[in-house]
Parts: structure tokens; C-alpha cells; sequence
């Protein structure tokens, strides 16, 4: 059994460990709030641009001459995917999800034979994935100094990927993150980026509206269009992902600390227990030495 | 028909501007400066950077943009911008951060007529905006 300096020990270290997770959920709280805002902000400018890019796309009559970045280059043979975690990890199955997510999607690609290369963005993701698919990741990127991810990042991200595809170097390409839907709950994505898979429904819905005019011509705005649509579905994936950590973050450090409180109480009354069993025993050899005499 | 505008400005971190009592708006479109007025027929055109001024019950707002992208339909106008100051507002630190852009923006290799083009006159207009502040 525990002496009682030990679960002395004990009860000072666990509480020690709650005061931290106590801490960095109310720091994950503060920031949760700012990222969300910005998540939320963000959504109407890449609702409006997709609303765009998809009117663009009902008006084009010609395939064949159409953006390869909005159509694909008709070949499928090389599938590139953008893994994007944290850079940091206690934040329960953040980054454990967007990653198993991730590798259904690989072995699946793998399965069917087809060429695999992978892009992971944080560093968190690029661990767990590099034992496994280590020969398939061909870039790691990570923006761990920055304190906030600006449209700039995703920039630089999106260029990246256009000029590989233009050296086509793949074929299709696949984002994967986390979507922010509650502080409690996220839910990892696959969206294709290249080329733009578009919902069938809102097609249908759109094909009814008006024609536009363009200023200058379609295939131009096209042209100019596509590469800032990637970079605000990127953008957006960054939003979405910073706000899903906080919230995966703040409900993990919640968690952990409730645990601690709980182990701390059973601690607790295990060293009365044994603080009074001490107590007892002595009493009894008090009582049994004075007997005797 | 309804007389008025909704006029939504968005950036990718947020939401500018947001009001359907428009009457009027002047943008600088990539072709030429372009008004639209109530019912105008459906567009999409770019922008290059320089001045937007809406027209709402007797006021009038006035905004600096970069360059964007303008949306029309239905009486309903949305302007995509990736930079966009009130001119009420904007300070000396925004100019700035719009010269170094700027700067950046001309600096660039391989650039097509058009971007040399749209680079050399979001500079002009910025130097424009410095020196009316």
C-alpha cells in the first residue's frame, strides 16, 4: 500500500496537471472565439466566389476549351493531397482525424492503382503520416511561427499547387481538414480543389438564372478567376481548421480536467482513509500498552 | 422592381459593407469606371484598384479598393475585394502597408501587358491616396 507521502505526491502532481489543462482550455476559449469569428466571416466571401466560379461554369458551351484548372486535364492517373493539421497537438482527435480520414482516401488511391503524392501543411499531420506514406509526402509546409494565418499564406500554397499542375505533375487534387461545425464537433473533409467539383443540385438551379455579361470576356475572367477561387477554398480550409482546433483543444483541456478533478477526489479520500487507519493503529498500541501494565 | 441596390462588399476575412438601400454605385471597372444604377442588366467584371462611391438616401460613401471581383444580378451586387479601406478611415499605417504591395506588385518577374498594367496603376492610385492625406 501507498505510504501517505506518496499519494501526498500524488495529489500535488495531479493538481499541478489540472491548473495546466485548466489553463489551456481557457486559453483555447479566448482564441476559439476570435477563430470562429473569422471562420464565420470568411464563409461569405468563398460561398459568393464558388456562387461565381459556378454561374461561369453553366456558361462555358465549349469543354474542350475550357480552363483546364476548372475541368481537369481528363486524366486521373496522379492524385496530390494537401493533408492541413496543426502545428500542435493536445487537442484530442484533431489531427488523429483529418489523418485516418486522409489514409482511407490513400489506400484507396493506392488500391486502385494509381499514383500517390501528398502535401502535408502543419506539422503535427506530417508526423503521424510519414511513417506509413513517408515516400509518398514530396512537401511538407509548416506555418508554425505565424501567429495568424493570413490570405497571403494561402497564396503562397495555391501557387505552389498551380505550377506543379501546370508542369502537370498531377491530375487531381484533394484538400483534406477539418470542418468546424460546434465547439464539440468537427468533421473532417475531403474537398477536390483541381478540378472544381461543383454540387449537381445548385447546376440545376442556376441554369435558370439570367445570363451575364462579362467585362472583359468569359475565358479571361475564367483564367483569373480559378487560381483566387483555390486560394480562398484553401484559405477557408486554414479558417475552418484554426477554429476546429481551438474548439477540438478547448473540449480535450475540459475533459482533462474534469479527469484530474475526479482523480483528485479519489485520491483524496484514499489518504484519509489511510491517514485515519494510521491514526487508529497507533491508538490501539497506545491502548494495548497502557492495558498491560 | 424594387428601386434600390443590396450591395454586399466581402473580403476573404470579412464582411465590409452590407446595405440594400443603395441607389447608385461607381466602380472602377478593369475597362473603364462603370456606374450601376437600379435593374441594371446582369454582370461580372473585374476591378482594378481605385475608388468606389455609393450612393445611399442623400450620402455618400467612399471606399479604396485594390482590385476584386463585382457580381450583378437581381438587384443584388456583391463585390468580392482582397483589399479594401473606407476612405473616412483609413490611416497613414494602411497607406503603408498599400505602398510596400504596391512596390511588391511592380517588382514581380514574367508579368503578362495586362498585369504590368494593372500593377502600374494600383500604384498610381496609391500614391494618389498618400499625397490627398
Amino acid at each position: 500500500m501507498a505510504t501517505l507521502k506518496d499519494l501526498r505526491n500524488r495529489i500535488k502532481s495531479v493538481k499541478s496537471t489540472q491548473k495546466i489543462t485548466k489553463a489551456m482550455k481557457m486559453v483555447a476559449a479566448a482564441k476559439l472565439r476570435k477563430a470562429q469569428e473569422r471562420a464565420e466571416k470568411g464563409r461569405p466571401y468563398s460561398d459568393k466566389m464558388n456562387s461565381i466560379i459556378s454561374n461561369l461554369k453553366n456558361s462555358i458551351t465549349d469543354i474542350n476549351s475550357a480552363p483546364k484548372l476548372l475541368v481537369g486535364n481528363g486524366k486521373d492517373k496522379i492524385h496530390l493531397c494537401v493533408v492541413m493539421t496543426a502545428d500542435r497537438g493536445l487537442c484530442g482527435g484533431f489531427n488523429t482525424n483529418i489523418c485516418r480520414k486522409a489514409r482511407t482516401f490513400f489506400n484507396e488511391i493506392i488500391k486502385a492503382g494509381k499514383e500517390l503524392k501528398i502535401i502535408t501543411i502543419g506539422s503535427k499531420g506530417n508526423d503521424q503520416l510519414k511513417r506509413v506514406y513517408g515516400k509518398y509526402i514530396i512537401d511538407k509546409i509548416s506555418f508554425k511561427d505565424l501567429k495568424q494565418i493570413t490570405i497571403n499564406e494561402s497564396d503562397q500554397v495555391t501557387s505552389k499547387i498551380i505550377e506543379m499542375f501546370n508542369n502537370e505533375q498531377f491530375d487531381i487534387c484533394t484538400i483534406f481538414y477539418n470542418k468546424f461545425k460546434s465547439v464539440i464537433s468537427q468533421e473532417p473533409q475531403a474537398q477536390q480543389i483541381i478540378p472544381i467539383q461543383s454540387n449537381e443540385e445548385t447546376i440545376g438551379n442556376e441554369q435558370d438564372k439570367a445570363s451575364y455579361e462579362y467585362e472583359p470576356e468569359e475565358e479571361e475572367i475564367l483564367e483569373n478567376l480559378l487560381p483566387k477561387n483555390i486560394s480562398t477554398q484553401i484559405f477557408k480550409a486554414f479558417l475552418e481548421n484554426a477554429a476546429s482546433e481551438q474548439g477540438s483543444r478547448m473540449s480535450a483541456m475540459d475533459n482533462a480536467t474534469r479527469n484530474a478533478g475526479e482523480l483528485i477526489n479519489k485520491l483524496t479520500i484514499n489518504y484519509n482513509r489511510s491517514r485515519q487507519a494510521v491514526i487508529t493503529k497507533e491508538l490501539i498500541e497506545i491502548i494495548s500498552g497502557a492495558e498491560s501494565l | 422592381m424594387s428601386e434600390t441596390i443590396q450591395l454586399d462588399i466581402v473580403t476573404p476575412e470579412k464582411k465590409i459593407f452590407s446595405d440594400k438601400g443603395i441607389e447608385s454605385v461607381t466602380v472602377p471597372g478593369i475597362e473603364g469606371d462603370m456606374g450601376i444604377l437600379p435593374n441594371h442588366i446582369p454582370i461580372i467584371t473585374f476591378l482594378k484598384s481605385g475608388k468606389i462611391f455609393i450612393e445611399s438616401s442623400g450620402k455618400q460613401i467612399s471606399y479604396f479598393i485594390s482590385d476584386g471581383v463585382l457580381e450583378f444580378n437581381n438587384n443584388l451586387l456583391t463585390i468580392l475585394a482582397s483589399e479594401i479601406y473606407d476612405l473616412e478611415s483609413i490611416s497613414a499605417k494602411d497607406i503603408e502597408y498599400l505602398k510596400i504591395k504596391a512596390k511588391e506588385k511592380n517588382s514581380k518577374q514574367d508579368l503578362t501587358d495586362n498585369e504590368i498594367f494593372l500593377a502600374n496603376k494600383f500604384q498610381e492610385e496609391v500614391e494618389l491616396l498618400s499625397s490627398s492625406k
